[in-house]
């Protein structure tokens, strides 16, 4: 991809030299047909901008070729929507303000539409879905997770859609079986379906479900008041292969003994914070499906028994990610898990007491797959306990030269050399998590930013001793999307400054506890963080008017916390409040402003889909 | 099963008056049958003799036309073995424990034998030993059997006395049964031992033989049982009030047919409202401990603790046989007469049994005005639930619960559940209307956004657009169009006083 975009370059240039007469022999030759095969592998959306860039002709084939779009503003939507006129799979998610009327025009426009995601979408109901599904009839894949005001009656219009094969209805409070029921009974070609916290479906639901649809390959049923007999049920789909099932605490091991029975597809399997789970449901889940990729047994219960881990043998050809979070594991029980799994690709010990730098040593050296390891540890255990990972791990880790996601919080003796290590042999890393890992310091993060240029996710709570040159160090990191950096009493708003201009991809900013960073922090980010979408400037000493320019400028922020932000008056909320209208979805504030704040504000913000979120906790300052 | 019995019930039910005719005039002899309407009113010159022949007769013809001859056989055939007599008589009554007596005797005899050889210590006599243990068992269970039937034909008696008032057996049952009410349906307690049988003295041989040979002990008492019906009068002593229909009692029992005895009580019995009542002034009452209570205005002789005791069980030693009972109603499945004859575990059940199934539903729901029920309690528990949860198929059929609904979904193609318009939080016109205005409005947009747009593919859209004069006033404009010009004028920050909905507007 990096060699197309230097081959695009000089054709923009050219392009820009002669704006309205392309007179480049190469881009009026080229057949539109063309320019689409070429488009066909340009992936990458930098090297599709610099496309578009050329010519009005590689502009219209890449409108004609494009088949996804993400937009992040409401306004801009009529003009995509015009522009790319063959759109397959369209993201609303990141699109704030999507009511009924707006999904009716979209859909109107855009028949072909195959994949729909509308998740939190809060001003949505039954007749926008209605009219999508009238509109788009090859509609396959909806998400409507998280999406507030969806039920029942929603699940119905939704249902219309025969053909669809993907729904996710997670965390749509309000469904019941009843919906459950029409989604199953109207889809009958159903294979993924989400139903996390949907709490109120049971049973009942669930058994319909199995019934009417046999297709369903992909079932996500956490966090449901559901038992054995739902898993009963379950066990009766034949094609089921991934199975989601996080903190289902009604169900048993004998529910896992189901399962077992039934079906042989299964591939994935995710049991954790199943409390009444133990290691014998596991054992003869293990037996009962020998194409087991994948399990998730975090936070079920404490002892790994060897029955369990010598049954980990049955699937060791297949199995690539196991997570154990909240497991005792010894250093014997690690190397069991790593002489029958040799395929691991990610192993999650978080909390894991007794893993040792000689264990993961071990782990590594058999397990040369690894890219995934997730060794935070758990904050009841006192630091002493952690000592034993340390940056020899490190050193281990590194030789993962694919390792992609890293997280370490809480693992307070990792220092500069452990991550010098990392800087130096893991290009790939994508993640890494460094939360209240003490001892690290500015040249730890200069080591790692010119090391991991694709770096993506980069938590570094409280990890107090970095100032403004670590974070200038960190601004060369164009793909740096994620960044918290709560606690962190040293940065100031010149650093914020720095990662503003320089990291380009920034979507979230995590300032929570930085006392030291100020108005001017907030006018850079204003001017420079166009992509930012959720923001927490929590007890920064902030005044009302960073804050208006801050809420005014910023079209794609949608969560915003503003908790505790002594230095901004009532005037000075209510105006910034009213600059942000029609952009925010969720918004968290003290209670105390709910009567303080006029009711006319607080009313707009509600229609237009923002949800508040009022906290009530005492101003405590922590160092 | 219940096809059949159509022809027969309306034959049973014509015979059923008949007999209810003659039961009126029978009133002053056969005042038991028939409790609701008899006038509770003492004949003192009717003495017993002259009572007790139609008494059997009427209830042997009443349903079981059959057995008549039978039974009149062995009403012929009575004083033959152990001259079990009917009625009360002194004479027969003595000559019954002069018989218990020599079988006493006998049992001691050989008791006695026994100990002497174990004395005498005779050896290779273990299989005469064996022998006469089986004798000695045999000869007590003779002897309890006698006993019980000669209590047997002492009590009904006793009742059949009461009601002709005669003073020395009224003393007498007052010896038997606890207090001195008025007992016409004794309590369940000396119901057990009511076994009151005509046949009984024919079928007595029959029944020892068939001890002694240890072979379908059960079934020849059944038979001899299941002759005697209607004698035995119900009590209640507990009065219904949720009855499932699990009380009919048929779940989960199956008893082999013979393990139990098998009662049968009248229509008239089934359905009288009152089971107990009042000697002296008539009053009928559901529970023989109100009418207990109620005796105590009578006098002081029925405040003593002994006549407010509740009857306490007697004869414990009697071998307690499960008790069953059969419907009245010819060839319903509860009848004892039915092939797959299934029996009702209790009187409660018996009765909640007669009214469901063969008498009119006449209460009925004030609420719905559709459901009938015939039993009282029904129709509460009915009203319990009546108009609530009810959840609905898109089909129309409504359920009561949700997991009946379900599983009809289940079973059905097509059908899913009915989401119920309740919940819609706005209602039919306001809401379509609503619905109109919210896509023109979003229509507009897209118009006033681009109002050169050459696109062929939104062309509909924008002659739409042509005439979106309205949606200035319209209420959703504002929220669809606020934001429009903000885009072009890159100002840091803007604020928008509601009502600013033509802000974005260009042309």
């Amino acid at each position: 991809m990096s060699a197309n975009r230097s081959t695009e370059l000089p054709t923009e240039m050219r392009t820009r030299d002669g704006r309205m007469l392309p007179s480049d022999a190469i881009t009026t030759v080229l057949s539109v047909d063309l320019l689409i095969q070429i488009l066909d592998r340009i992936r990458d959306p930098r090297d599709r901008k610099s496309w578009r860039l050329v010519s009005r002709g590689f502009l219209r084939a890449e409108s004609l070729h494009r088949r996804e779009l993400r937009p992040l503003r409401r306004e801009t939507l009529p003009a995509l929507l015009r522009r790319y006129v063959a759109l397959e799979r369209l993201d609303l998610s990141a699109c704030p303000s999507i009511d009924d009327a707006c999904l009716a025009a979209v859909a109107a426009a855009a028949e072909g539409l195959k994949v729909v995601c509308l998740a939190r979408a809060n001003r949505l109901g039954w007749r926008g879905l209605e009219a999508l599904v009238a509109a788009c009839p090859r509609l396959d894949t909806v998400d409507l997770s998280h999406s507030v005001g969806v039920g029942d009656r929603e699940a119905a219009a939704l249902a219309e859609a025969k053909g669809l094969r993907e729904i996710r209805l997670d965390k749509c409070l309000a469904i019941t079986d009843v919906g459950l029921a029409k989604v199953a009974v109207g889809c009958p070609g159903l294979e993924r379906l989400g139903i996390k916290w949907c709490l109120e479906i049971s049973d009942i639901g669930i058994e319909l479900l199995a019934k009417k649809c046999p297709e369903i390959k992909f079932l996500d049923i956490s966090y449901l008041k559901v038992t054995n007999e739902s898993l009963r049920s379950i066990s009766s789909l034949e094609k089921l292969e991934d199975l989601y099932m996080v903190g289902c605490s009604f169900v048993d091991d004998e529910g896992l003994q189901l399962l077992s029975n039934g079906s042989k597809s299964l591939q994935c399997i995710d049991v954790s914070r199943c409390d009444n789970v133990s290691s014998r449901g596991l054992t003869s889940l293990v037996e009962g499906n020998q194409c087991l990729q994948k399990i998730n047994a975090g936070d079920c219960f404490p002892d790994l028994e060897s029955s369990f881990l010598s049954k980990l043998s049955c699937v060791k050809n297949t199995l690539t990610v196991l997570k154990l979070d909240g497991f005792q594991v010894s250093s014997s029980s690690l190397r069991v898990i790593g002489g029958s799994c040799k395929n691991l690709v990610e192993i999650g010990l978080s909390k894991c007491t007794g893993v040792t730098d000689e264990s993961i040593s071990e782990l590594v050296a058999i397990c040369v797959d690894l890219r995934t390891v997730d060794l935070t540890c758990c904050h009841h255990l006192t630091d002493n306990a952690l000592y034993s990972i340390a940056d020899n791990s490190l050193k281990f880790l590194s030789a993962c030269s694919e390792l992609t996601t890293l997280k370490l919080g809480l693992c307070s003796d990792i220092s500069d050399n452990g991550l010098a290590h990392i800087g130096s042999n893991c290009g790939e890393l994508l993640e890494l998590d460094l939360y209240r890992c003490g001892r690290v310091t500015d040249e730890g993060l200069a080591a790692i930013a010119s090391g991991c240029k694709r770096l993506r996710r980069l938590n570094l709570c409280y990890c107090t001793q970095i100032t403004d040159n670590g974070l200038n160090n960190l601004s060369c990191l164009e793909e740096l999307s994620d960044i918290e950096l709560r606690g962190l009493a040293r940065i100031t708003s010149s650093g914020i400054t720095a990662v503003a201009i320089g990291c380009k991809s920034l979507v979230e900013l995590d300032l929570k506890r930085c006392y030291s960073v100020d108005d001017a922090g907030l006018w850079a980010l204003a001017r420079y963080a166009l992509n930012l979408r959720q923001l927490t400037i929590s007890y920064c000493p902030v005044t009302g008017l960073g804050l208006c320019n801050l809420l005014g400028s910023l079209r794609c922020l949608q969560d915003v916390k503003l908790v505790h932000l002594s230095w901004v008056s009532i005037e000075g909320f209510e105006l910034a409040l009213r600059a942000s209208c029609g952009k925010l979805k969720k918004l968290k504030l003290l209670s105390g402003l709910r009567d303080v704040l006029s009711s006319e504000l607080l009313q707009m913000l509600q229609t237009h889909g923002c949800r508040i979120r009022w906290v009530n906790k005492p101003l405590v300052f922590k160092g | 099963m219940k096809t059949t019995p159509k022809a027969s019930m309306k034959s049973s039910s014509s015979s059923m008056t008949s007999d209810a005719a003659r039961d009126v005039n029978h009133n002053k002899t056969f005042i038991q049958f028939n409790p609701s309407n008899v006038p509770y009113a003492p004949r003192p010159g009717q003495t017993f003799t002259d009572f007790s022949p139609p008494f059997e007769t009427e209830s042997q013809s009443l349903y079981h036309p059959d057995r008549e001859v039978k039974t009149s056989n062995q009403f012929g055939s009575t004083p033959t073995m152990n001259s079990l007599m009917l009625d009360w008589d002194p004479r027969t009554m003595l000559s019954n424990l002069s018989f218990l007596e020599q079988k006493i005797h006998q049992v001691q005899d050989i008791v006695r034998s026994i100990i002497d050889q174990e004395e005498h210590q005779l050896p290779n006599r273990t299989g005469e030993l064996a022998v006469r243990q089986q004798l000695v068992t045999a000869d007590l269970t003779c002897i309890l059997i006698q006993l019980i039937s000669t209590a047997g034909t002492l009590l009904p008696s006793i009742k059949n006395t009461l009601l002709s008032t005669n003073p020395t057996v009224v003393q007498l049952g007052g010896v038997l049964s606890a207090p001195t009410s008025f007992v016409l349906n004794g309590s369940p307690q000396h119901n057990e031992v009511v076994t009151p049988d005509i046949t009984k003295g024919s079928e007595y041989a029959e029944l020892m033989k068939s001890f002694n040979t240890s072979s379908e002990e059960g079934d020849e008492l059944i038979k001899c049982l299941n002759a005697c019906d209607g004698e035995v009068s119900e009590s209640v002593p507990v009065e219904d009030h949720d009855l499932k229909e699990s009380d009919d009692g048929i779940d989960g029992e199956n008893l082999p047919p013979g393990s139990y005895e098998v009662l049968q009580l009248e229509k008239e019995e089934i359905l009288a409202p009152h089971t107990h009542f009042c000697l002296i002034c008539g009053k009928g009452f559901k529970r023989d401990a109100n009418l207990r209570m109620h005796m105590r205005g009578h006098g002081d002789e029925y405040k003593t603790p002994a006549a407010l005791a509740k009857p306490t069980k007697e004869l414990n030693a009697e071998p307690t046989l499960i008790r069953r009972y059969s419907c009245p109603f010819l060839g319903c499945k509860r009848n004892k007469e039915h092939k797959k004859f299934q029996p009702l575990k209790t009187i409660l059940c018996v009765k909640n049994h007669y009214k469901r199934s063969h008498c009119d539903k006449s209460y009925i729901c004030s609420r719905c005005n559709t459901k009938k029920f015939s039993v009282i309690a029904d129709l509460k528990t009915h009203e319990k639930h009546c108009g609530r949860d009810k959840w609905l198929c898109s089909c129309g059929t409504t359920f009561s619960r949700k997991d009946k609904l379900f599983g009809h979904v289940a079973l059905f193609q097509g059908h899913t559940p009915a989401i119920s318009l309740d919940d819609s939080k706005v209602s039919g016109m306001s809401e379509q209307a609503e619905g109109s205005v919210v896509m023109s409005g979003m229509e507009g947009i897209i118009g006033c956004n681009f109002p050169g747009s050459t696109s062929q593919d939104i062309k509909s859209l924008d002659t739409k657009v042509a005439d979106d004069s309205f949606n200035y006033l319209s209420p959703m404009n504002f929220d669809s169009c606020s934001f429009d010009g903000l885009d072009e004028f890159s100002r840091p920050f803007s604020f928008l006083p509601s009502g600013s909905c033509n802000f974005g507007r260009r042309n």
